[in-house]
């Protein structure tokens, strides 16, 4: 049985009448890496300030490595490391001087720290550089960089990857693939970027207007899924008729630039092919897909409920 | 918190504010005097090119401490909440009342440093360059300003407090300038006709500074030299400390960093 890093019960939080966070209940392990996923304004970020103990709850308790106690809460979050919407820094020093101030505040024995983690983020050559000169990726990476100062055991990001180029995306997700897979750091990561979090993350919390919709690991998210075949023929509506003629309770819809969707297909794609080239229907398009996170996201907000 | 005060004045040392402020406030000390000089040297009969003259004016002006320990700190913590340096240090699980401490003790340990330069400047370039002697020794020079000292690290707090509850400096600043000078005045003037009133009024930095100090060409007379004067700038001070302190960690304590 792996420990709970974090666990929310019933936690609310409300800024006036405006309520942001109500009755929300979310576990992670050690080890997981917990992708919240939500339209602006759900509660993302609110959840991860809470947990980061910049703002209170109105409402539940939030646990972190188990203590509950503010005292604890607080201790415990030394254990932590984070990056809150944008990554804060003293623009006037040095990248160098940032990190090293902060290693002296976490009380981080040996000024090497700061030259691996330096290395780490891919800041080496920077180092000299005012902080509030560079660019916003490279801000996002300074931002990382204090965030594992301390070698932490969870990392709290709030959409990390904003203003990476590609490359810096795609080094920001293999780092914290590493750091988990290496070093078995638990991982909380907002992120708008859902083919990014689909990269990575091995359980995934849907937040909609201060509610926790859905939590769902990685697997139930796969065998969920529907798996669905698009055909594209020279003769949709005949070749629909002939669908359901032949498969009396077969899903399906026609997209717009008249492709047809089968949902869950019972028989192989060469069965729909034959049956499309049998009544002289040409097939321009033949593709089996499975529906992944973004379409499964749009579904549960649709629907406000599992259903692929 | 022994690890917040050394990270903030490992900032603090390595940033460029308080040699800026330090280096501005020391050469104008000495320019005031130079300027004083010039004309003294220049001018027949001027008078004022006196060590008496350029000493008295700062002896009568020791409100100057608390609006330099002012500036100096608001220069120190100012862009804390912009920069999101202050979420950055909650999340690591400082307290707020750990963070709010350490800031008042490293802005009050900046401030004292820089006052010490700037008056070793303004000392030394009045005794190095301007004429007559002092009839006031130089340990009464400085029992005035050890007499102050209380009230000018309870200005430090103040604006300390303030910074870290609001938001916008500017509205802090103007905060810290309504309790430390005009609050006095009003308590001053609403003493003259409200009795319980007055004693408060008289015990505000601001108002025994101005009613109870002459320093000038002619006269002397400052309200430290008497041990119940002393005991008061101290205790005013110490009760501002207190006071402007609780104010922080009761308005910081629970701040929400939005």
């Amino acid at each position: 049985m792996r420990e709970c890093v974090i666990e929310s019960r019933s936690l609310t939080k409300k800024f006036g009448d405006v309520v942001a966070l109500k009755d929300v209940d979310i576990t992670i392990k050690r080890g997981d890496i917990y992708g919240l996923i939500g339209d602006n304004g759900a509660g993302k970020t609110t959840f991860l300030k809470i947990l980061t103990g910049q703002i209170y709850p109105s409402g539940g308790e939030i646990r972190l490595f188990d203590a509950y106690a503010e005292r604890e809460l607080e201790k415990n979050r030394k254990r932590t490391g984070a990056i809150i919407e944008t990554p804060g820094f003293y623009p006037k020093l040095s990248v160098e001087k940032n990190l090293e101030y902060y290693r002296i505040q976490k009380g981080i024995p040996g000024k090497e720290k700061v030259e691996a983690v330096l290395k780490t983020v891919g800041l080496w050559e920077k180092r000299k550089r005012k902080a509030g000169t560079l660019s916003l990726g490279m801000k996002q990476r300074l931002g990382l960089g204090i965030a594992l100062l301390g070698e932490p055991e969870l990392l709290i990001l709030d959409e990390p990857i904003n203003g990476l180029d590609p490359s810096g995306i795609i080094e920001m997700r293999n780092l914290l693939l590493r750091l988990n897979h290496e070093k078995n750091i638990t991982i909380i990561i907002s992120s708008h970027i859902l083919s990014e979090l689909e990269q990575i993350a091995t359980i995934y919390g849907f937040l909609s207007q201060g509610w926790l919709l859905k939590e769902i690991t990685a697997e139930e998210l796969h065998e969920q899924c529907a798996v669905y075949l698009d055909i594209a023929v020279t003769q949709p509506e005949h070749f629909a008729a002939l669908l359901e003629k032949r498969w009396k309770d077969i899903q399906y819809q026609v997209l717009p630039d008249s492709t047809i969707r089968i949902k869950n297909p019972e028989m192989a794609p060469d069965a729909y092919s034959t049956l499309a080239s049998e009544n002289g229907i040409g097939v321009l398009k033949l593709a089996q897909k499975q529906m992944m996170l973004e379409e499964y996201y749009m579904n549960l907000k649709e629907k406000g409920r599992l259903s692929c | 918190m022994l690890n917040y005060i050394k990270s903030e004045l490992y900032r603090v040392s390595h940033g460029k504010e308080v040699y800026l402020f330090t280096g501005i406030l020391a050469v104008l000390s000495v320019l005031m005097n130079g300027v004083l000089y010039l004309f003294h040297t220049f001018t027949p009969d001027f008078p004022y090119g006196a060590i008496r003259f350029s000493l008295n004016t700062l002896t009568s002006s020791m409100e100057f401490l608390f609006f330099a320990g002012m500036l100096l700190a608001g220069f120190l913590i100012s862009d804390e909440h912009k920069n999101g340096t202050l979420k950055n240090t909650v999340s690591f699980g400082i307290t707020r009342v750990q963070i709010f401490t350490g800031k008042c003790i490293v802005c009050s340990i900046a401030s004292f440093l820089s006052m010490l330069v700037i008056m070793i400047f303004y000392y030394g370039s009045a005794y190095l360059i301007l004429t007559g002697p002092d009839e006031v020794t130089l340990m009464d020079r400085l029992r005035g300003i050890a007499a102050n000292l209380p009230m000018a690290f309870a200005s430090v707090i103040l604006i300390v407090a303030l910074m870290s509850m609001i938001k916008r400096e500017m509205i802090a600043m103007m905060l810290w300038m309504f309790i430390i000078v005009f609050l006095p005045i009003i308590t001053f003037f609403l003493g003259l006709k409200i009795d319980w009133l007055n004693p408060v009024a008289e015990w505000m930095p601001r108002n025994y500074l101005n009613m109870e100090v002459i320093a000038n060409m002619s006269h002397y007379q400052v309200l430290w030299d008497t041990p119940e004067g002393m005991a008061k700038c101290l205790i005013s001070g110490i009760i501002g400390m207190i006071v402007f302190y609780m104010i922080g960690w009761i308005g910081f304590r629970k701040k929400e960093l939005v």
